[in-house]
Parts: C-alpha cells; structure tokens; sequence
C-alpha cells in the first residue's frame, strides 16, 4: 500500500481542518508561520496588532510571547481550550517563570528552520488533547466516588430514619431513580440534602 | 491530492489483537474469529462506504510483552486507530497507555472486573453487575451460601473474587485458592483436597485458558458430581467446555451475556453463518459474539463519519444500539461500555448450556457498581 503523504493518524499528526489563530508580530515571522501552517492544510486566522482577548473557538492558538500574556487568554490557567503555542521572537529571551504561567503547550524560537513550524504545532495539540482525555477521566472519576459516597450516605439515612434494612434501602433509591428517570445519584443527593435541610 | 485520491478506493485498516497461540488461545482464536466473520459479512455486503475492511491481524501468543509491542507497531508503524482485541484484563492493562496516549480505540470483547473508564476503550463484554451479581442471586437462592473460590493468579480472578466477597454478603467464603495461568492437572491436587475436606455448597471459578480445562477434569476425576456440587464460573464458555470433553462439563454453571443455545431468530442466523464459516463443529460463545457485534457497532459509526479518527468515531460509537445475537444491546455513552443481558447457563450433555434464568432486557452496564444493589432484580 502506497504511504500517504499527510497521514491522518491517530493522536492526529494531521493538521487538516484545525483551526488555527495566529497572532505573531510581523517582525518575529508572522508570515512563515502561517505558510508553514498553509501548507499543512490548517485554517489559519490571522490576528495582529494583538488583541486585548485572544479568541477561545481555536483549535491551537500561536501566540506572540509577552510579559503579560496570560491577561489576554480567554481562560484561567488550568481551564485552557485550545493548545497554546508561543512565539518568541529574535533576540528575546523570556523570563523562565513568565514563560511558565503562560502554560503554553510548545515554544517557537524564531526564526525557525524551514518546515518545522506544523510539526511544533501538531505536537502541541496533540499533548493537550491527552491532557484533555486524561482530564475527562478524573472528572468521571470524581463523579463516580461522589456517587458510591451519596449512596451509602442516603442509604443510612433510610436505615435510620425509615427502619428499613440495607436491601429495601437500595431498592427504594433504585426505583424512585427509575419512577423520577433520573439518577440513583440524584436521588441520593436529595435524600441527604433535604435530611440535612430538616436536621 | 494524492491522499484524496486514494481515500476512495483504499480500504479501512484495523488492528486485531487475539492470541492464536499460547496458553490463551483456546478462547482468544474465538474472538479472532467472531471479528473475521463481522469483517466478512460487512466486507461482502460492499464494505463501508465503498471501502473494505483491512484486518492487521498478529498473534501475541499469550505474552503481555508481545501485546505491548503489537499495540504500539499497530499505532506508529500500521497507522491505525482501532484495535479489537485483547481477553485478558492484564493485557488490556498493558495496551491501554498506548492507545490512551496516542488516542486509539481499542474495541474489548471480554466480560472483566469493572472499575476502570477509559475514553479510549469500549467494553463489550459484561461487567460485574451484568454477571457477577446475577450469578451470586442464583447460586445462593439454588444452592446454598458457603462458598469456594479457586482462580487463575492474576488481575481478573483477584479483583472479581474482592467484588463477589462483596456481592455475597450474608453467604460465607470457606476456602480461596490461586493457580498459575499455565497451571498443570497436579496444580490442582491440593485444591481438590481442599473441598473434600471443607465441602463447600459451590464452588466459584475465575480460572481461565488452558487450566480450565485441568481444573474441571481433575474435578471430575476426584468423583465429584457437578449436578450436587457444580463450579460456577463467568468465563467458562462453550469453548472451554468443548475443550474439556462435554461429559467432564455437564452439570457446571456460568453467567453469561450470551449462550448458543439463545432462542432467537438473529442468533439462530449468526450461528449457521458462524459454523459455515468455521465448520459444523466450532461452537459460538460469549466471546465470540462480543467480538462479533462491536466489529458491526464500529462499521456503522465508521459509515456516519468516514473517518477513523477516535475524536470523531467515538461521539457516534456512545449511545448507539445494534440487535445483536443475545438480543438488543447498547454501547452505554456514560461509561462506554455495553449494555448487556444477564444470563445463567448450566452445561447440558451436547457440550452447550441450558438456559435457566435471563435478564428481561439488556442490563445497564455499571462499571464502578455505583448503584447497583445487592439483588439482580431482573432474573
């Protein structure tokens, strides 16, 4: 089988259809980003002066490093939306705890070699993605702890306030769930809530 | 260009992961072949979208090691996203960094312990409360509540063993025993003694592969009569009962997603196609049949999104519904797993089981058993 040129792998290698802001000075290269990012297919938007707010609906943002950087992502750190990459121009080098709270995902020292700029940026979405998954995971994971603990919290309410044994317990909160359609967890937390409410 | 050119003609390329040889193979080549037949089918009736499916098939011959190596040659060198494969849960434990990091899907058919999501898996094969609590339910209203447990030495046999500790409350554990995975008949000698002297009301077991068989001959050949004292299990199908010999097997119990013996027009019709493909003689299991269904759930997503990109594929996958061959199942979209029947089967002279009780409808699946009660209602 013939080897493809731009492969749409997986962990997506392929920077086909991303959408990509980039806001870099035209002194630090602007232009040969956005040809690099061109010709590995992107939808690359251009913004430049620098916005006050970078816009949240990109895929990856490529941004011109700035002391203040982080005053202009849509986002606080640690709820990023798209994978960040800055851009540092020639001759700056960034103060390493600055480079640090704008928690970019690469760094593109200019000028760059011909041709590496797309791989940088893929690279970049490509971690955030992970972090994202890995992210989305904990959060079910957390839902699925708080869930386990409401049960058993509602259920020893039910022993001890309606008498009833560990069975009939979980059988009620199963069937109010399935009666209400909503969750055994909904319920629970009701329970709890208006128990706590009526001390 | 070229790449658009290609992607009309070129077919969909897929990993498979079951081993051929090895001491797990005589339930994993099952699997292989339930994912072949699915392939087959779709790939006659034109394929997806005009496109057939490529099966990349390697043999990690029971070895983690090579479960490893293969998942991540599948990803990097094969270029491909979605993997079928893998029975045992220490295999799907190795596999799973690779396919999490490089955004795979790896499709699992086997029932395992619960207790793990991952966005980039979707479990097919029952979890505990989809099994597990259905047989406790049945073996302690059937045959009473001192129990012994005897299993293969890893992950599975462990993690189910602490679950039904859990599920049986108010029934005793007299006795639990671990064996080698490549355990021998003689592995078994000081176990069998064990029941004899504690005689227990059933026997509970996680063993797996070729020891299954060595474990239910060396009971049979201690004189213990499975229609009193059967061993219960959730993994022995009729594969490993075939492998055992039908009269070593009659009388034992397992829970199940599915049997061959289920009454229905779409089994009936995947059975005949199975044994026409594979011989008279091969029966079906619930291994193969998850490896057969979850080859049709991807093939329809694929349609939708002709794309095998996880990030899209996945989306389509959660939720969607396929009549399978145990009936009607969905792929759950708040765990990703499926949601299965709950059936209890008890091995009848014909090497095939005799279905004594079955769920209503597809169970919902329940991972984390985080609303599961100790009753399986449905029975």
């Amino acid at each position: 089988m013939s080897k493809v040129e731009v492969p749409a792998k997986p962990g997506s290698a392929s920077l086909a259809e991303f959408e990509i802001v980039v806001a870099v000075a035209p002194e630090s290269g602007a232009d040969q980003v956005v040809r690099d990012l061109q010709r590995a297919r992107a939808k690359v938007r251009r913004l430049w002066p620098m916005p006050d707010k970078l816009p949240s609906d990109a895929d990856v943002l490529v941004v011109e490093f700035s002391d203040r950087l982080t005053d202009r992502l849509p986002w606080m750190p640690g709820e990023s939306r798209s994978a960040v990459v800055v851009v540092i121009g020639p001759n700056r080098a960034p103060d390493p705890a600055r480079l640090c709270e704008t928690t970019p995902e690469a760094v593109i020292y200019m000028p760059a070699q011909t041709e590496t700029i797309a791989g940088v940026v893929a690279l970049a979405r490509s971690q955030f993605d992970y972090t994202k998954r890995l992210r989305d995971r904990i959060e079910r994971l957390d839902e699925n702890l708080r869930t386990i603990r409401n049960v058993e919290r509602a259920k020893a309410i039910l022993i001890s306030a309606r008498g009833m044994n560990d069975e009939a317990a979980y059988k009620f909160l199963r069937t109010q769930a399935m009666d209400r359609r909503t969750t055994v967890n909904a319920i629970a937390a009701a329970i709890i809530d208006s128990f706590e409410l009526l001390g | 260009m070229k790449r658009m050119n290609n992607a009309t003609t070129e077919p969909w390329r897929v990993g498979v992961l079951f081993s051929q040889t090895g001491h797990m193979s005589v339930i994993e080549e099952t699997q292989l072949r339930g994912t072949l037949l699915a392939i087959d089918e779709i790939n006659c009736a034109g394929g997806v979208n005009g496109r057939e499916l490529m099966p990349i098939i390697y043999d990690p011959a029971s070895d983690n090691t090579l479960f490893r190596l293969y998942a991540k040659k599948l990803m990097t060198e094969d270029d491909i996203s979605s993997i079928f494969g893998c029975y045992t849960s220490s295999s799907r434990k190795v596999v799973l960094p690779i396919v999490e990091r490089l955004n795979g899907l790896l499709w699992y058919p086997t029932l395992y312990e619960g207790f793990e999501y991952s966005p980039n898996v979707i479990y097919t094969g029952s979890a505990p409360n989809q099994n597990g609590l259905a047989l406790c339910e049945y073996l302690v209203s059937n045959l009473g509540r001192r129990f012994y447990f005897i299993g293969s030495d890893y992950i599975y046999p462990r993690e189910t063993n602490r679950i039904m500790r859990e599920l049986l409350r108010g029934a005793e554990v007299i006795g639990e025993s671990y064996v080698s995975l490549r355990a021998q008949r003689k592995d078994f000698l000081p176990i069998i003694r064990d029941i004899q002297r504690t005689r227990p009301d059933v026997i509970f077991s996680t063993v797996v592969g070729d020891s299954t068989v060595h474990l239910y001959q060396s009971y049979a050949d201690a004189g213990f009569d499975p229609k009193t004292l059967p061993i219960a299990s959730l993994t022995t199908t009729e594969a490993e009962i075939r492998a055992m010999g039908f009269d070593v097997g009659e009388g034992h119990i397992t829970a199940a997603s599915y049997f061959q013996n289920i009454d229905s027009a779409s089994n009936a019709s995947f059975v005949s196609r199975f044994k026409r493909r594979f011989g008279s003689d091969e029966p079906t299991n619930m291994c193969v049949e998850a490896a057969y269904f979850q080859v049709h759930f991807f093939a329809r997503a694929l349609a939708m999104t002709n794309s095998m990109e996880t990030n899209q594929l996945r989306p389509v996958v959660l939720g969607s519904e396929f009549e399978a061959p145990q009936g009607k199942v969905a792929i759950n979209a708040s765990c990703s797993h499926a949601d299965l029947w709950s059936c209890i089967g008890r091995a009848n002279r014909a090497g095939q089981f005799d279905i004594v009780a079955r769920s209503k409808a597809a169970v919902a699946a329940d991972p984390y058993l985080t609303c599961s009660g100790r009753n399986a209602h449905f029975l």
